[in-house]
């Protein structure tokens, strides 16, 4: 009776307002990979699209051990982009699945029922240069350009 | 003691190993760059390089069977669908280019769940009964198809 009334007042005091933010990870030097959800006027070469997914159960409406989040989302895409030689990631697009308030505290009440978590992040690579003007691509034998 | 202490590790390996695969990333092949390179159909997650007139809008979806966890056969890649398809419906419309494209791949599998599908024909063929496990796989794509205009 205890708990319910606790639930009862959490989720009264917390609204139905869902709200989710992500920060994009510093990098160590001025010049690293930048994000965007724009589009770039300047000339670039396009290195590929992109999508990070995250899946996993949550617990007890908070405990989210795997990480379904858009921080982790982007965490796991910055590192890929790189890889690939990007300078950037262009269009952004991001989608997490959000509960309110009310119903993570229900979640306390029936807590051997996790909710589904699951975030996709999209975008695409690039570099910046026109192609055929800029560096040549990861891998490409000196003085030689893809276009 | 002993067993127990065994089903112990096994138990937090498992579970660090199903937190751990818990995240994938899904690559597809380069689109078109900036200034337009002018071969075949422009793509692009942003605007268009040039003065445009719109033909229509798209939505493909595009379908493919994981096999095994190992093998996508289909339209169950990113490059399928939009360097396939959605260049084929630019084409037949007559556009020169597709414009703000979107795309989610809906169910990429994790490495846990390939991991998971692969052992179970490899354990399907131990016990004499082999079974291959399918998954349904989905890629949406949308864009605008635009011609364009002027120089």
């Amino acid at each position: 009776m205890r708990l319910l009334l606790a639930v009862s007042a959490v989720a009264a005091l917390a609204g139905c307002t869902t709200v989710n933010t992500a920060r994009i990870p510093k990098g160590s030097q001025p010049g690293e990979l930048f994000v965007t959800t724009g589009d770039l006027k300047e000339p670039y070469t396009s290195l590929g699209i992109i999508q990070a997914t995250r899946r996993a159960p949550i617990f007890l409406g908070w405990i989210d051990a795997g990480g379904t989040d858009l921080d982790d989302a982007l965490a796991d895409l910055i590192p890929e982009a790189r890889n690939m030689g990007g300078d950037g990631i262009i269009n952004l697009r991001f989608e997490q699945i959000q509960y309110p308030p009310l119903g993570r505290a229900l979640m306390v009440l029936f807590f051997f029922v996790p909710l589904p978590g699951e975030v996709n992040v999209t975008g695409e690579v690039v570099r910046l240069g026109a192609p055929g003007y800029g560096r040549p691509p990861p891998g490409a034998p000196a003085g030689q350009r893809r276009y | 003691m002993r067993n127990h202490g065994c089903w112990s590790l096994a138990a937090v390996a498992a579970a660090g190993f199903a937190l751990a695969g818990c995240g994938v990333v899904v690559k597809g092949g380069p689109l078109s760059g900036r200034p337009d390179p002018g071969r075949g159909i422009y793509l692009s997650t942003g605007g268009s390089p040039r003065p445009f007139r719109t033909l229509g809008f798209t939505e493909i979806r595009g379908y493919g069977v994981n096999v095994a966890g190992i093998a996508d056969v289909g339209d169950a890649a990113l490059d399928g669908t939009v360097r396939g398809k959605l260049v084929e419906v630019a084409a037949q419309m007559g556009g020169d280019a597709v414009i703000n494209i979107e795309f989610l791949d809906e169910n990429p599998s994790t490495p846990v769940e390939r991991i998971s599908a692969a052992s179970s024909v490899i354990s399907g063929a131990q016990t004499g009964r082999p079974q291959i496990e399918t998954k349904d796989r989905w890629v949406t794509v949308t864009g605008e198809i635009v011609k364009f205009v002027g120089k």
